[in-house]
């Protein structure tokens, strides 16, 4: 009898200490807090690094400014775990990805539609009106933009473009074939030691220049997905060209010894790319890393013959956004409020070097200076750039795309064959959910 | 001994009325059912952990393959469609591919490593324990960290292979970015980290009966005949297990690939399975279905046909074992 209930009671413990190691890691109070502490806004962010010191600046002056939230900021480069958290409902209040997936999160319940909080503060006015339709599905809008949306610029490298004789960037398509071959350099090895072509990064390449020489990925009424179009054969001919004439081998060297994505020995901050097509953010990484590089920033080339299709390309921008099942929405809402508005914007802007969505910061002096501001401000008045097609299943098409780009470059299937197959392959996408 | 007896008519009074259920108890069926309930609630957390943790998410994810699931809304009915859609998708045999690659040939090539070193350090030198010791340490790095460190080594341009190569004079490939050379540079960084495979060959060598060497030295064997007379069917049974575990293992390929093809470090690389899904390895294709498409009814269906393959593969293995393996001396036939 004695034994039975020492069983009984061993067991009964050894089953609650097994619940004590699950449950959730944080219980309904901290978001709530205590009457008169401030209650808590978890905020994660993709951005790392010298962006990730500038947003945390901005997390704490909106906390000294004010007592009823304080903002606890997050560096979560991982989106994959970042929406896995939101999920499983232990995810942050707010949060940022790119336009080109809101449709796909949207779609899926994931992000709290704004339009409410919106209209109760009358706060959209001063926005861009193109990002804002960057952030909208099904006519609700889902987040704030907080870029322009400019896209990605093409970067020039003055020293090696006049060494092989040109004194200004390349304009056309057929420009550019011209100049990244004469740019190009190898040392007494034959490895490569400059690079012309924007090869680098392979992922910035082929859309953005489908979309600068004219092309688009979906049909104009929406229904069918292009991958075939004409634009995007043209850019994948240049890219197999170049890998083709100097070597796809020597390229994945060159691409190789770069390490991880704008670290230090970056090809294009250490001087070694004489083109390259990348974002704004890229400019605050050369004044970091190698602040004496002479370089220019012009708009992606337009197809020979067009001049008014300049200053095409992809215009994607960064989205902060507050997911749908978010514990403290009314926080996350003030906090958004704070660092999409005029103070927070602009000195994210300034610091981090993007061009910010909020028309009224244009004329600012200090915006005024972000470099490749001129040059922007011209592709805004061109208002050629292009969206990446918006619907819930754009993830699997943007993989797609990548995958047929990679073959179609490497010349194991020509762009005609890939950019056919790639169509048959995403043929059932749109109808998806 | 009124308690006594009162607790006597109390059981009896118990027994009868059970009589339906229990033909005849002897004191000896009660106490071998109270033993039996003992065991149960010792072993009971486990059996709530297992039926909690394992069981009931095993069967929510058959469930949920027949479905159409993106985890932020309700499931919905869809049938065999997740099905259909995985045998008509190139990527779903691609990455069956791939895992076989890693299995059929990642497999015997561990063993082999892992058994050659183990003989190795059977050999009773000076400082026996430190090479056992040093052989073994690569295994309990963490997969994540090594993984990293190998991408690093495996740098065309400046990783110490292709430096060591280039001394010598051999072509230096471009291990991680030429689809031709990234599996087997996944299976190199597989063979350093094989010491669990040769702790247990280790082990099971020094379980053969050293009488049987002798006799094998006596009847005039070389070295090779000892090692394919004695030390291989000693080892038989061993390296079942071992084939068995490290089939498994090598079907649920992951970690490794997840690393080096970039998917957990946020950057926006577009391919998911490195050059031209050459490193989409199956497990590593459903995690995107689930985590990056959030396709969670794809990505079941896809756990639910790797486990079937796995256990027919098992099954065969099990049941072909009696024509090479013997278990011990005496034992006649299985």
């Amino acid at each position: 009898m004695f034994k039975k209930t020492t069983a009984l009671i061993i067991s009964f413990l050894l089953v609650t200490t097994m619940f004590v190691g699950c449950g959730e890691k944080e219980t309904e109070t901290t978001s709530k807090g205590e009457k008169g502490a401030p209650q808590e806004v978890k905020f994660w962010y993709l951005w790392s690094g010298e962006d990730a010191k500038t947003l945390e600046k901005i997390i704490a002056n909106y906390n000294n400014s004010q007592d009823r939230y304080l903002v606890k900021g997050l560096s979560q480069p991982d989106e994959q775990k970042l929406i896995t958290s939101i999920s499983s409902g232990t995810g942050p209040d707010i949060s940022d990805t790119f336009s080109n997936k809101i449709a796909s999160y949207a779609s899926k319940g994931i992000l709290q539609p704004l339009d409410d909080y919106i209209k109760k503060d009358n706060y959209i006015e001063d926005f861009v009106p193109a990002t804002i339709d960057t952030v909208k599905y099904d006519g609700k809008i889902y987040g704030l933009p907080a870029g322009a949306g400019e896209g990605l610029m093409m970067f020039y490298n003055k020293k090696l473009l006049k060494e092989a004789g040109f004194n200004e960037p390349p304009k056309t398509d057929k420009e550019l074939m011209d100049v990244a071959t004469k740019a190009t350099k190898l040392d007494k090895d034959g490895n490569m030691e400059a690079l012309g072509f924007p090869d680098f990064p392979f992922v910035y390449y082929a859309t953005n220049m489908t979309f600068a020489l004219g092309g688009d990925l979906i049909s104009e009424d929406g229904k069918e997905l292009t991958p075939d179009n004409e634009a995007t054969i043209k850019a994948l001919h240049m890219i197999a060209d170049y890998r083709k004439k100097f070597g796809i081998e020597k390229i994945d060297k060159f691409n190789a010894s770069n390490g991880a994505y704008v670290a230090p020995t970056d090809c294009f901050i250490t001087g070694h790319q004489a083109l390259r097509f990348d974002g704004m953010w890229l400019v605050g990484l050369i004044n970091k890393y190698n602040p004496d590089l002479e370089y220019g920033i012009a708009m992606l080339p337009y197809p020979e013959g067009h001049p008014e299709l300049a200053g095409g390309g992809e215009a994607s921008s960064s989205v902060l956004y507050i997911p749908s099942n978010a514990k403290n929405k009314e926080g996350a809402w003030d906090f958004l409020k704070y660092i999409e508005g005029t103070e927070g914007m602009k000195l994210w802007a300034k610091e981090s070097g993007f061009i910010p969505a909020r028309k009224s910061l244009w004329t600012d002096p200090e915006i005024e200076k972000i470099p490749g501001f001129k040059q922007f401000s011209e592709k805004v008045a061109k208002n050629n750039t292009k969206v990446f097609p918006s619907f819930p299943a754009q993830a699997e098409y943007s993989t797609q795309l990548a995958t047929y780009y990679e073959l179609a470059a490497n010349s194991k299937l020509t762009p005609e064959e890939a950019m056919k197959e790639c169509k048959e392959k995403c043929k059932d996408l749109l109808n998806q959910k | 001994m009124n308690n006594t007896e009162s607790k006597l008519s109390k059981n009896i009074n118990q027994v009868s009325s059970k009589k339906t259920k229990i033909k005849k108890t002897s004191p000896y069926k009660k106490k071998v059912a109270k033993t039996n309930l003992t065991g149960f609630l010792f072993a009971s957390p486990w059996i709530i952990g297992f039926l909690l943790f394992s069981l009931y998410p095993i069967i929510k994810s058959l469930y949920y393959s027949f479905t159409d699931f993106n985890v932020f809304m309700p499931p919905k009915w869809v049938g065999l469609a997740n099905y259909k859609e995985l045998f008509s998708d190139d990527l779903f045999y691609k990455s069956l591919k791939n895992t076989l690659f890693m299995t059929l040939i990642g497999t015997p090539i561990n063993l082999i490593v892992g058994l050659i070193n183990a003989m190795l350090l059977n050999v009773k030198v000076k400082g026996m324990p430190i090479f056992r010791t040093l052989f073994f340490i690569p295994s309990i790095v963490p997969v994540v960290a090594s993984s990293m460190l190998w991408t690093w080594l495996f740098n065309p341009s400046c990783g110490l292979i292709n430096k060591a190569l280039g001394k010598i004079g051999l072509y230096q490939p471009n291990w991680l970015a030429d689809p031709r050379y990234t599996k087997p540079a996944l299976i190199i960084m597989g063979i350093w980290g094989t010491g669990s495979i040769m702790i247990i060959f280790l082990a099971a060598l020094q379980d053969i009966p050293a009488q049987l060497y002798e006799a094998a030295d006596i009847d005039g064997a070389g070295p090779w005949d000892k090692f394919i007379h004695v030390t291989l069917p000693g080892l038989a049974p061993i390296m079942l297990y071992q084939i068995i575990l490290s089939v498994i293992n090598n079907f649920q390929y992951f970690t490794q690939a997840y690393v080096m093809t970039g998917a957990g470090s946020g950057q926006y690389s577009g391919v998911i399975g490195g050059p031209e899904n050459s490193m989409l390895f199956y497990a590593l294709y459903l995690y995107h279905n689930g985590f990056n498409y959030l396709k969670m009814g794809k990505a079941s269906a896809m756990a639910w046909i790797l486990f079937i393959i796995v256990a027919i593969v098992t099954w065969i293995l099990i049941k072909t074992s009696h024509l090479w393996v013997s278990y011990g001396e005496g034992d006649d036939n299985n």
